[in-house]
């Protein structure tokens, strides 16, 4: 049986937990309180060896910090997007490329920067959006 | 009847090696001989010496005794044969799914190979022991 979304997206979660002060959603969160993380999902690359041998997720975190005019949650997202250290995305969500054993190897390759995200009944949020391919 | 390359089947010295694999290719190739006579309008071919090979294209793998790495390395670095089957769907041969393959020499293998951020490919080159890949229905 191979691995699921839901395996993905829970030990994504997990390892962006390790995170001080982060609240993590393994789901989009349809009201969030800042500074938080949530785990989408992108698109899905079946088949890349034969006999279904791996498939290549394509998974999205999308973090949010606080209103996008206070100068406190941009601090807070440039350490988020560090590419190290104790509050980087990239190094929690790296720091087991397997998630303990679940895929094969995962890269977080990619971030989208300082974006303002508009969400329905509240004042935009500052956050980014990182891609991590997994290799499943 | 046209098909889509998924479950395609790939043995390495006796390892199913197909859930590694994204690409093989089974050439089967034999030499232009031109006996073209005087007079002729035009080039008249003749198929001479085969000169088969199979290649590999597989995610490197350097797990211990099953991985790429385990069942090639120590083939080429004695410069030894290596048996390879390949089929197109499965693992059973049949007079719709022929078995291709035989024993190999290596010509090339590429252990690490790519940039950063790409998953890791290794090539493999192999070719035919006697001269020519087999091909079987059963």
């Amino acid at each position: 049986m191979s691995t699921t979304p839901r395996q993905v997206r829970a030990a994504l979660a997990d390892a962006l937990r390790e995170i001080s002060g982060l609240q993590v959603s393994d789901y989009i969160i349809s009201n969030p309180t800042a500074p938080c993380a949530e785990v989408r999902r992108g698109p899905v690359d079946y088949d890349q060896a034969f006999q279904h041998g791996l498939h290549v997720w394509t998974m999205y975190i999308r973090v949010y910090v606080s209103a996008v005019s206070d100068r406190g949650s941009a601090t807070l997202l440039d350490a988020y997007l560090a590419p190290d250290g104790a509050s980087s995305v990239k190094a929690a969500v790296e720091a087991d490329t397997t998630l303990g054993g679940l895929v094969q190897d995962l890269h977080c390759a990619t971030a989208a920067g300082e974006q303002a995200y508009a969400l329905e009944g509240m004042p935009a949020l500052l956050g980014s959006e990182w891609t991590v391919t997994v290799y499943a | 009847m046209a098909y889509v390359i998924k479950t395609t089947y790939i043995e390495l010295a006796g390892v199913n090696i197909s859930a590694l694999c994204r690409e093989v290719q089974v050439e089967l190739k034999a030499d232009d001989v031109d006996v073209t006579a005087m007079g002729a309008g035009g080039h008249t071919h003749l198929p001479g010496l085969r000169d088969d090979k199979i290649t590999i294209t597989a995610y490197s793998d350097f797990s211990a005794s099953t991985g790429l790495d385990a069942l090639v390395a120590p083939v080429f670095y004695a410069g030894g044969t290596i048996t390879c089957w390949t089929l197109p769907v499965g693992s059973t041969a049949s007079a719709t799914n022929p078995r291709f393959g035989g024993t190999f020499g290596l010509l090339t293998y590429t252990p690490i190979g790519g940039a950063a951020g790409d998953a890791a490919m290794t090539p493999v080159e192999l070719v035919p022991f006697s001269g020519t890949i087999s091909r079987s229905t059963v």
